[in-house]
């Protein structure tokens, strides 16, 4: 599907936007600087505010996901349940630093998905883990490599 | 001790199939107001009797918030628009996740008839970005409400329209926040506004906004069918009616139990949780927002929405019970953590103070704290409290202003880097 006929489905007004959005990065996986003006100038706003609320946003993206998107959740309760060791085996296992994406893998830290009981909890491209600990990370880990 | 009637279907029913919940009596109301046998003004009149007050937290009397956003809106020419904030994201909190992913239906059937009682333009559902079950879930019962000609245009014999939108939020805690949710729905960047005017003034495209919690929208079909009076009957006096409390930590039994507001913490304790695991002693609990602690002495306190004598502040509803053998100081990180990263960034003292409190943490855990830091520690979080824009920079401050007034300097000289500095 091209960006004009996914932008076709939704009426030029302001509370439509963020769904517009939503359903460009689902297709494309991320919104590239050309789609930005393509919005833009479908809603008639100003481009930079369109980047601006993209890149406020925790789930829409303005560069092309990783390989591997990983997210464990440290605030809080799973904190409390030992999410650290989950981040520091993940970081050893791939070689990478949490935060510091690469084109390959991705480790992000993030904040509450209220599955807190579940915890800790760890994202795996969009599936999640629940209960993990860190001897689980490289069954779960061998799935996707 | 348990009081099922928000949740009285839950497992009962399959969220999926309009039909289940319409099996045991949903919808029932919705048809009642659409046929007109009940009135906007009974539907007013009974929610502004039950007492329900906001369930997100804040414990603003509903009617009160509607009745403000009509008088706003009365002589003069503007649309009212109404929004149900699904965007729940506060760690240990997962009420509104419950009501959505077990029957969606009741939070559907609650802000039509809102839409319907308050003759509101256009409804809004801002579900949390994370969440694209619940998104889709949401999406799929609208449309299957609007087949049952339940939702629409020119409904019933009076020709209603009650059109109802579910829109994927953001992702991120601040999108909670009503005013940024508010810029958020209306193509602006998430960051919150400042207070006044209010949302009932000043809301959406400028026009009298109602922004209400999921739990408080789910309760209104519940409260129609019950009667006010009877739904007074439950709970406290001025905090009627049942409340979700999503329960975590070393009890027996954890999770999310509904209770009638008023019962003590001893009660929710052992009554309802089976008190502490084996070997596990109680050293403080956590009600409602980060920072509301309540130790064994203060077990007798009730659970309410006001803060007064021998009160605890219910909040969310979230319970967070610690002993002894929780690793506070990684607790307190997880905290910093998550301010740190969920703060928008608008203004200074949230953007800077919740960075300079995560450093802290840090060394915290590490007992690594710099003499220093206990002075900038206060003079962090005296700016943080008064100064921020939203309330979203007072929650970060009351946390460790929470664990100083529970556990003293002391707590903190103890973790002191050793030698000289």
């Amino acid at each position: 599907m091209t960006i004009q006929k996914i932008l076709l489905g939704f009426e030029p007004r302001p509370e439509n936007l963020l769904s517009a959005l939503h359903a460009i990065n689902q297709q494309f996986g991320y919104i590239s600087k050309a789609n930005c003006y393509h919005v833009a100038e479908y809603f008639e706003m100003a481009p930079p505010k369109i980047y601006g609320i993209i890149t406020g946003s925790e789930v829409l993206r303005d560069k092309p996901a990783a390989d591997l998107e990983i997210q464990v959740c440290d605030s809080s309760f799973c904190k409390s349940k030992g999410s650290d060791q989950i981040v520091k085996e993940v970081e050893n296992l791939l070689s990478i630093k949490a935060n510091y994406p690469t084109s390959k893998f991705n480790l992000k830290t993030i904040s509450c998905l209220g599955k807190c009981q579940e915890g800790p909890i760890m994202v795996v491209n969009g599936v999640i883990y629940e209960k993990v600990n860190p001897a689980m990370v490289d069954d779960i880990l061998k799935n996707y490599l | 001790m348990e009081k099922k009637i928000l949740s009285k279907n839950w497992n009962k029913i399959n969220p999926n199939l309009i039909q289940s919940y319409q099996a045991v009596g949903g919808y029932k109301m919705l048809r009642k107001c659409l046929s007109g046998k009940l009135s906007p003004k009974t539907v007013l009149d009974q929610i502004t009797k039950s007492g329900l007050r906001g369930r997100g937290g804040a414990g603003f009397p509903t009617g009160t918030k509607w009745k403000l956003a009509l008088e706003s809106k009365s002589g003069q020419p503007k649309k009212l628009y109404f929004i149900v904030n699904a965007d729940e994201s506060q760690p240990g909190t997962f009420k509104d996740r419950y009501i959505i992913e077990k029957n969606p239906h009741s939070l559907i059937e609650g802000a039509a008839i809102a839409c319907y009682a308050l003759k509101a333009a256009k409804g809004f559902i801002y579900v949390n970005g994370h969440h694209f079950d619940q998104f889709k879930l949401i999406e799929k019962s609208l449309e299957a409400a609007q087949d049952q000609g339940l939702l629409g245009e020119k409904l019933g014999s009076e020709k209603i329209c009650l059109r109802i939108q579910a829109v994927r939020g953001s992702g991120g805690y601040i999108f909670g926040e009503e005013t940024t949710l508010i810029n958020s729905l209306q193509a602006s960047l998430g960051e919150a506004r400042l207070k006044p005017p209010y949302p009932t003034q000043n809301g959406l495209f400028g026009c009298p906004t109602i922004v209400n919690n999921v739990e408080t929208v789910a309760n209104i079909p519940t409260i129609l069918e019950m009667g006010a009076d009877q739904y007074r009957k439950i709970g406290d006096q001025d905090s009627t009616g049942t409340k979700l409390f999503s329960v975590l930590g070393p009890v027996k039994k954890s999770g999310l139990f509904e209770l009638p507001l008023g019962l003590t913490i001893r009660e929710l304790l052992y009554d309802v949780c089976g008190g502490l695991q084996k070997g596990r002693m109680l050293d403080f609990v956590q009600i409602g927002w980060m920072g509301n602690f309540f130790t064994r002495k203060s077990l007798d306190y009730k659970i309410v929405y006001d803060i007064g004598e021998k009160q605890a502040g219910v909040g969310l509803g979230s319970v967070l019970f610690v002993d002894k053998y929780t690793d506070l100081k990684g607790l307190i990180l997880g905290w910093a953590r998550f301010f740190e990263r969920e703060s928008c960034g608008q203004c200074t003292p949230c953007r800077e103070g919740t960075y300079r409190l995560l450093n802290i943490a840090e060394r915290l855990e590490k007992n690594y704290l710099f003499e220093k830091d206990w002075s900038n520690l206060q003079d962090i979080l005296e700016v943080l409290e008064k100064t921020s824009l939203c309330p979203f920079g007072k929650f970060a401050a009351q946390c460790w202003q929470g664990i100083i007034k529970l556990k003293g300097k002391e707590f903190f000289t103890q973790a002191m880097r050793k030698g000289k500095q």
